[in-house]
């Protein structure tokens, strides 16, 4: 079948989907918090039937509730949300009917009547649901860093299974998949690179974050193209009944919000600008250079077309660029990266039908370049563009979300020689897919979620990949297992031999055969009581068809591009307590990631064609322990981040290589040094472990809130190796004690 | 349970102690071995060369002319032993190295063994038999532009390299107002050769042989027209038994991994023994011009001596 024809059919059988519901009543709304107009999620939405709780909602991104195949009759309405007045209301069904119903809910000292926890909507470093954990954006300001709003990326290395390569870089490991394994959506468009060069910043910071859900695997039917973890995130809007204004200063970096209505109560705007300064500042405030610069620019425009239908228009643009190795030397490689994304997405609930309906399109470039600063010898670009349809239809207690989607992204990438067993030309990967992923509560409180997503690509053929995800909920306890196959068109090679290189070079699959994995999770999770819970989750991954540079013994910058596949297994502890006075976590994460690549010249030297070794990302033990209290009005934060060493090279010697072919005069030819490497990957760095502590007072004043922060990183000054030149022994460490100011003025 | 404050103080108390436990990095996991070694023994000249390369800790460690290294051969069957003397020499590229020399000549057929040692007694050896005597003769043509040379030998051989030398030359008209180039261009005859009665046989096509000479002018940027050959020399070297890469191509991609290609006990590289046998296989004016070499124009071998300055011009960068 030829790929315009499966196009034109599989259009025609989605529609066929779309289901018809007539005769049971349905009852619906949105929940909006008065103070700024904005939807609320999270809210609870409970009928009662006299005393008795009848059905329960949990409102969603938009504030939006659905409740269908409700029996006709009278009921009372409760909606409550922790931090808010509880809002009550009687309603009446009739047979048939679909009521609509918004709530406003305001800021009081209202406490949940009741906590639903329905499926995988709950917030909390414990609260983790099959490899889902939901980030709000008040949680991003629990982690002491630079940023004194707070920002995703700090508060992602707190995540056991998250691995960094330390405080530089922007490269981040979940699970055991690699940086290019990871799927990053902002309103549904594509980041490719949204961490930036220095590792306590993202393009997404506690300003503009609404909700980010990460799964650091066994994610479901709706997101394809990646086979390690997928970060869905939603930015806020902007308020829609008054002007706000932040800006914020500190040595690190410079930011200015400014948000308001356009149109009260219709349409908003929010705007975003971050700028390093520390290039600047970083040789006397930490009497080390630090020549990185980078920024982000974010805006958001949100029209209620009417009760029904709302358009949101995303922008986003990032740039970053440094040198991570021999930071003294001027004019020596630096490598830079930018990304731009644009899209928009309108949403509509129809009057009559159960059905909440998503439309997204935008478009996504990325481009990378490394080698000399003034002419850079390789690059790396991508660009995409997407256009898709998700729908979730309400049936009772279930739901049923299904979607289609067309995509295709364009690759451009020089090497400038890398890989000398490759060649790569532009490349063009479009695809079509389609998603069905039904949520059927089966009672005895068994949610299940299986699914599958079915890809075409024009280039590789039909892929199929059935996905499972189920949950079990009784009173505190609660069981969620995640299963599913994954395929990945687009290959992100990444030299690791240098831990300092951060230069990704995209292509579609370079030997023709699409990087795959297969997931499987299995999660517990218990309120001991209201303050304390337990979380505990094992999970597996098995990565095939990775790709990874050779091993050569010559010190040099080109090398082959090899085959891999990983095996990575692992699992997570969490305890979490919330008291009113304070709050704590402590987090372990246990894991093994190993990676079997096949090389025949090694067999006469280790013995072996199939070398079996722990990639430079595999930490095997990670805790993380962060206490948050107030102290005297001051609000303060501690945090401790131990992980064990990272696996490295280790040289056995070096010594030069002559190709002895014949007539060699070795009294003339100098043959080229070598390194004598030990077995790739043998050696173990020394553990890292860091204390930070950071301090807050937020001082109100007559129309806003003044806020100043003080505090410092890596408290006992303790040399993390960041990387380690192994032909010049020139050794490059992580942030030493670094003090942290921030003055921040919102009104 | 303790309160949340005197807790938070605990914690940092605790960890200011950890403060000290900074650790360090060796990232050498230390080798006994404690030398490369490469070079060959050559029984047909009475000065041997080997490349002695300490193993060290620091890549970019400058070679001293004093090297802690003491070089020895052994001839098994007599006992006799030679001491090598050390040299430090200036290399092609200008870096510096360590060179030892033996003043002796090896025998065709006999076994020696090479022992390089450090003050502290670790010691590199490798153990080498030198191979057997051969002469390179020519024989009737197979065809008036088809070559054939034997490698007589008693037994056959290992041909480590085989090649015919082809000192090209470009004899341009005058009236072109291009300068003469000298570009010798080598292809290489290893594995071609075929076992026979007396030895190794050599069928070398001086016609396709033009044809990749006419391909190298033109991948260098020259003219493809007007190439005359000054001179033309096949050269075969013989080399031990063990002298045979793995896979059978010297790809240094390949052979640069230690331990791969290798006959030296505890150490690196490679010691042969073997030499270069040359036969100098210039043709007649009418075979050359047979398969399209030019065969008049300034130095060309007739009318202008091969050591003629003026036909010495390399050719330009491409």
């Amino acid at each position: 079948m030829s790929f315009s024809r499966f196009i034109a059919v599989s259009v025609a059988a989605f529609f066929l989907l779309t289901p018809a519901f007539a005769q049971d009543a349905a009852f619906r709304g949105r929940v909006i918090d008065t103070s700024d107009g904005l939807p609320l999620q999270g809210v609870n939405v409970v009928l009662y039937a006299g005393e008795a709780l009848y059905r329960g909602a949990v409102t969603d991104a938009d504030g939006l509730f659905f409740l269908s195949r409700l029996t006709p009759g009278a009921y009372e309405v409760r909606v409550s949300f922790i931090g808010y007045e509880t809002q009550r209301d009687t309603i009446a069904l009739a047979g048939g009917q679909v009521l609509e119903r918004n709530t406003t809910l305001s800021p009081g000292s209202g406490a949940l009547d009741e906590v639903l926890v329905e499926g995988e909507r709950s917030a909390g470093v414990a609260r983790i649901t099959a490899g889902l954990q939901t980030i709000r954006a008040e949680e991003l300001e629990r982690v002491p860093s630079p940023d004194l709003s707070g920002d995703l990326a700090s508060y992602l290395t707190t995540l056991p299974g998250v691995i960094t390569s330390g405080d530089r870089g922007g490269q981040l490991f979940i699970r055991g998949g690699e940086p290019a394994h990871n799927l990053v959506l902002l309103d549904g468009m594509t980041i490719y690179q949204p961490f930036h060069i220095l590792g306590f910043y993202s393009a997404f910071s506690a300003d503009i974050l609404q909700r980010a859900d990460v799964y650091a695997g066994g994610y479901g039917s709706k997101y394809a193209g990646r086979v390690s973890s997928v970060m869905d995130i939603s930015s806020r809007s902007g308020n829609l009944r008054e002007h706000v204004r932040s800006f914020s200063v500190s040595p690190f970096v410079n930011a200015l919000r400014v948000e308001g209505p356009l149109a009260k109560d219709r349409l908003s705007f929010i705007a975003s600008v971050r700028q390093s300064v520390i290039d600047r500042f970083a040789s006397t405030y930490i009497n080390q250079p630090l020549p990185y610069k980078f920024g982000d620019l974010f805006g958001k425009a949100h029209l209620k077309v009417s009760e029904n239908h709302q358009l949101t228009v995303t922008a986003l643009r990032t740039y970053d660029r440094g040198a991570l190795d021999n930071v003294e030397a001027v004019g020596g490689d630096e490598v830079r990266w930018n990304n731009t994304a644009v899209g928009g997405r309108y949403l509509v609930t129809p009057r009559r039908s159960p059905v909440l309906a998503e439309f997204l399109f935008s478009v996504s470039q990325y481009r990378i370049e490394a080698g000399p600063r003034d002419n850079p010898d390789r690059f790396s670009s991508l660009g995409s563009f997407n256009a898709g349809i998700n729908l979730v239809a309400y049936v009772g207690k279930s739901d049923i979300s299904y979607g289609s989607y067309l995509r295709t992204t364009t690759i451009d990438t020089e090497l400038g020689g890398l890989y000398q067993n490759l060649s790569l030309k532009s490349a063009r990967l479009p695809k079509l897919g389609f998603y069905l992923e039904p949520n059927i509560h089966l009672g005895g409180g068994w949610w299940i979620r299986p699914g599958g997503t079915v890809q075409f690509f024009d280039q590789f053929g039909f892929f199929a990949e059935p996905r499972f995800r189920a949950l079990w909920q009784a009173g505190a306890h609660q069981v969620s297992l995640a299963a599913g196959r994954y395929h990945q068109e687009l290959t992100g090679l990444n030299d690791r031999r240098d831990a300092t290189n951060v230069f990704t070079a995209w292509s579609d699959a370079p030997f023709g055969e699409l990087t795959r994995a297969t997931h499987a999770i299995a999660g517990y999770q218990v309120d001991v009581n209201r303050s304390v819970r337990l979380a505990a989750e094992a999970y597996f991954k098995d990565l095939d068809n990775l790709y990874i540079s050779e091993w050569t013994p010559l010190p040099r910058f080109t090398t082959n591009l090899q085959r891999a596949d990983g095996l990575v297994r692992g699992a997570d502890f969490r305890l979490e307590i919330d008291r009113p006075a304070w709050s704590a976590y402590v987090t372990y994460g246990l894991s093994s990631v190993t990676y079997d690549a096949q090389q025949e010249e090694l067999a006469l030297w280790f013995g072996s064609t199939t070398i079996n070794f722990r990639p430079p990302h595999d930490r095997r033990h990670q805790i993380n322990a962060l206490v948050q209290t107030e102290i005297a009005g001051f609000d303060v934060s501690v945090r401790w981040n131990f992980g064990s060493g990272l696996p490295f090279n280790q040289v056995q010697g070096f010594d030069a290589f002559v190709l002895l072919n014949g007539n060699v005069d070795v009294e003339s030819e100098a043959g080229v040094r070598r390194v004598i490497y030990d077995r790739p990957y043998g050696g173990v760095l020394p553990a890292y472990h860091r204390l930070d502590v950071s301090v807050d007072r937020e001082i109100p004043f007559k129309g806003g809130t003044f806020t100043a922060q003080a505090g410092v990183l890596n408290a006992y000054d303790r040399t993390n190796l960041f990387s380690l030149d192994l032909f010049t022994l020139k050794q490059t460490n992580q942030l030493p004690i670094v003090p942290i100011l921030g003055l921040k003025i919102e009104f | 349970m303790r309160t949340p404050r005197s807790f938070t103080w605990l914690l940092l108390v605790a960890f200011l102690s950890l403060a000290g436990c900074d650790e360090t990095v060796n990232p050498f996991v230390g080798l006994e071995e404690p030398y490369s070694l490469y070079g060959y023994l050559n029984p047909r000249v009475s000065r041997q060369t080997l490349r002695v390369i300490p193993i060290e800790q620091r890549i970019d460690n400058e070679p001293s002319a004093s090297i802690d290294a003491v070089v020895s051969s052994t001839h098994l069957a007599s006992g006799e032993v030679t001491t090598w003397r050390s040299t430090f020499v200036q290399f092609d590229d200008s870096t510096f190295g360590n060179v030892f020399v033996g003043d002796f000549r090896p025998a065709y057929g006999e076994t020696y063994r090479v022992d390089v040692s450090r003050s502290d007694g670790a010691t590199a050896s490798a153990q080498v038999t030198v191979p057997v005597d051969i002469r390179i003769l020519p024989e009737p043509n197979a065809s008036p532009t088809v070559l054939s040379f034997i490698v007589e030998s008693t037994s056959l051989p290992n041909i480590v390299q085989a090649d015919m030398l082809y000192d090209t030359v470009r004899l341009q008209p005058l009236a072109s107002g291009l300068n003469p180039i000298r570009y010798p261009i080598t292809r290489s005859y290893r594995g071609q050769e075929e076992a026979g009665d007396g030895g190794w046989r050599f069928f070398i096509e001086i016609g396709a042989d033009y044809q990749f000479i006419k391909n190298e002018f033109e991948a260098h940027c020259l003219t493809r027209d007007w190439i005359g050959v000054r001179a033309m020399r096949f050269t075969v070297f013989i080399g031990d038994d063990a002298w045979v890469p793995p896979g059978g191509d010297f790809d240094p991609e390949v052979l640069a991994q230690p331990d791969l290609f290798s006959n030296v006990e505890n150490g690196f590289g490679y010691v042969g023994a073997g030499y270069p046998v040359s036969f100098n296989a210039i043709q007649p004016a009418a075979v050359l011009g047979a398969v399209g070499f030019a065969t008049t124009g300034p130095c060309d071998p007739a009318r202008t001596p091969l050591t003629d300055p003026s036909c010495e011009v390399v050719p330009p960068p491409c």
